[in-house]
């Protein structure tokens, strides 16, 4: 071995040559082979250590140093979050769950339906999801929701403050099925207000989606009867002059009308005839417009039809489940609270906590590590 | 008659069994007075700990340097400790001769200013010989320099002095290795000028206090001089030892 110029660190060896050591004072005196020591020392560049697993070690020591510190400090949230998800868990009433389908396949509805979703980065939607994310939509609307209650007979109900319009939000929902298929679920507390939930639901959507539909035609129509009776009017009125003009210039004993009478009457009948045009197209385009209405109705209702109308829920939803559920939630909340808090105390700590934040931080070498011992 | 708090820091009672050079069974090192008082012990954790200190210096850089000054960006980080440590180390593992001098006036170990005996502020502004200054220790390697009393508006220009370099010169030649335990970085401006007397520089960083931007200042004041590296202090790790090795730290 080379000649050490701390020779009692090697062998253990005096110190000085007329001093004598206890042999077992220098049993832990333990110099560290070359091979554990290191590059030169000094100043260098900040470095993160050996890479992106230097960093990643570096970042872990540092946060699990943050949370040894005080655990019982980070683990409150976890603690608290899981008495309440067992508190609520607990709690669960019963719950019956009414459950109806409806078919939705593609065509015009759909595509009108689908018009934002096929945009490009929305990725790929079936009738069933769209039809059921709409409806979703609408029942956050104060308007659909009221169109639930109406259907469902309970707006006395709902003005007596038995329930409220986010209740109907809350307690029904719609997901798809496959790909044509629209499960709309309802759950409450009473199996009968399940039933009516789920039903006047269904029945206002598909209501809601024949109105919207058929909203254009509606309206041509109501504009047609309007021009239809101003048509019958004009005819009415052209009819009217001419027999009153007949009546007040009889034709005389000869059979003869003077030249003047046959002109007017020819003038008045041409004006009645023009009338009776024009009430006759416009009775025509009403007829259009009915058909069309008809007949968009009728498409809505092939496009979107009840399958399975919501069943009286006769057993509650089992309890067990929600309850894991529920505390589940609560428990993986309180982790995340948790595990926030460790991170962000690490995050803000700028202390020198570990070895490695001294190479990291100020890309100097650790000559040594004092442990902390009681002085 | 000696003072009443001893010459570097409070007396203790020698209560734990130790040889003539002030080393007990565990492998732990003390300081003692002529008159066998423990002034200091290292415990063998932190002897150990420093012992890897000596042999990575040894291995890099051929050796400790013979001045060395160890400092800290703020007070209270265990320079004290830590030099003295050193310096015990030293002594007991070698057959060099050290001397820690003491240059904390505003705060030197120990002593109430009215009872500190004379020292290295008095060497200089007395123009005493180095030798009346020496404390002796039981282990002949090892002398102690206490840092004496200087008026406060003295200090700088004490700091900044030709006769202080004077003094450490004479202390150089008599010792192997002169350890300069100095005031913190931040706190005082003597230690940037005493430093530049020194081969080169240790900062102590307390673990767990001292923030990373009070390093980097502290190091920036400190530019200049050969600065071989940190001695992390006080280290305790709370990650319990079984994740330790499992994620390798």
């Amino acid at each position: 071995m080379a000649a050490s110029r701390y020779p009692g660190a090697v062998a253990g060896a005096s110190p000085g040559a007329s001093r004598a050591r206890p042999s077992d004072l220098t049993a832990s005196i333990a110099r560290p082979r070359p091979t554990e020591i290191g590059p030169p020392l000094g100043r260098s560049a900040p470095t993160a250590g050996a890479g992106s697993e230097g960093i990643t070690r570096r970042v872990i020591l540092n946060i699990l140093e943050a949370f040894f510190r005080r655990p019982w400090l980070y683990l409150l949230p976890l603690l608290l979050f899981s008495i309440l998800g067992a508190s609520t868990a607990m709690s669960t009433t019963e719950q019956f769950s009414s459950v109806g389908t409806m078919n939705a396949t593609p065509g015009s509805l759909f595509s009108e339906l689908t018009e934002s979703a096929n945009q490009p980065g929305f990725g790929f939607s079936t009738p069933a999801s769209v039809t059921a994310s709409n409806l979703n939509q609408l029942l956050r609307t104060e308007e659909f929701q009221r169109e639930v209650a109406d259907r469902a007979e309970l707006t006395e109900a709902l003005d007596g403050g038995f329930f409220d319009l986010g209740d109907i939000y809350r307690s029904t929902s719609a997901y798809d099925d496959g790909d044509n298929l629209v499960r709309v679920q309802s759950t409450t507390g009473d199996p009968e207000l399940s039933e009516k939930f789920a039903t006047a639901t269904i029945d206002a959507f598909i209501q809601w989606q024949i109105d919207r539909d058929v909203g254009e035609s509606t309206t041509a129509e109501h504009i047609l009867e309007d021009q239809v009776a101003a048509a019958e009017e004009r005819l009415t009125a052209a009819q009217n002059a001419l027999d009153n003009y007949l009546v007040e210039n009889q034709v005389g004993p000869v059979g003869e009308r003077p030249l003047a009478q046959q002109v007017q009457i020819d003038r008045l009948t041409s004006a009645l005839q023009r009338a009776e045009d024009h009430y006759v197209t416009q009775v025509d385009k009403l007829d259009e417009a009915k058909l069309t209405t008809a007949q968009t109705k009728t498409v809505v209702a092939q496009r979107l039809r009840l399958v399975d109308e919501p069943t009286f829920p006769l057993a509650p939803e089992p309890r067990l489940r929600k309850a894991i559920m529920t505390f589940a939630v609560f428990v993986v909340l309180g982790l995340i609270i948790s595990t926030a808090l460790v991170v962000l105390v690490a995050a803000l700590d700028r202390t020198i906590r570990v070895p490695n934040d001294v190479e990291a931080k100020l890309g100097l070498d650790v000559l040594a590590v004092v442990p902390e011992t009681s002085r | 008659m000696a003072p009443k708090g001893g010459l570097l820091g409070r007396r203790k009672r020698r209560t734990v069994s130790l040889d003539e050079l002030g080393a007990d069974r565990a492998g732990g090192i003390g300081i003692l007075d002529e008159d066998g008082t423990v002034l200091h012990m290292t415990p063998s954790a932190v002897a150990k700990s420093l012992r890897y200190l000596l042999a990575r210096v040894d291995l890099h850089e051929g050796g400790l340097p013979h001045r060395v000054a160890l400092s800290s960006a703020l007070k209270k980080e265990g320079v004290t400790y830590v030099t003295r440590s050193l310096a015990a180390v030293l002594a007991y593992d070698t057959d060099r001769s050290v001397v820690v001098v003491d240059m904390n006036w505003t705060e030197p170990s120990g002593e109430p200013e009215d009872e500190r005996p004379p020292g290295l502020a008095e060497a200089v502004d007395q123009d005493l010989p180095i030798e009346t200054v020496i404390k002796r220790t039981a282990n002949p390697r090892l002398s102690l320099v206490a840092a004496g009393s200087s008026p406060l508006a003295r200090r700088h220009a004490l700091a900044g002095s030709v006769a202080l370099a004077d003094k450490l010169d004479e202390l150089a030649d008599q010792f192997d290795h002169v350890l300069l335990d100095l005031p913190p970085v931040l706190a005082s401006s003597e230690a940037m000028s005493i430093a530049q007397l020194a081969d080169a520089f240790v900062l102590v960083v307390l673990q767990g206090v001292t923030v990373e931007s009070q390093v980097h200042a502290a190091l920036d004041e400190m530019r200049g001089c050969e600065i071989l590296g940190v001695v992390l202090n006080r280290y305790h790790s709370r990650i319990p030892k079984r994740i330790r090795q499992l994620i390798g730290a």
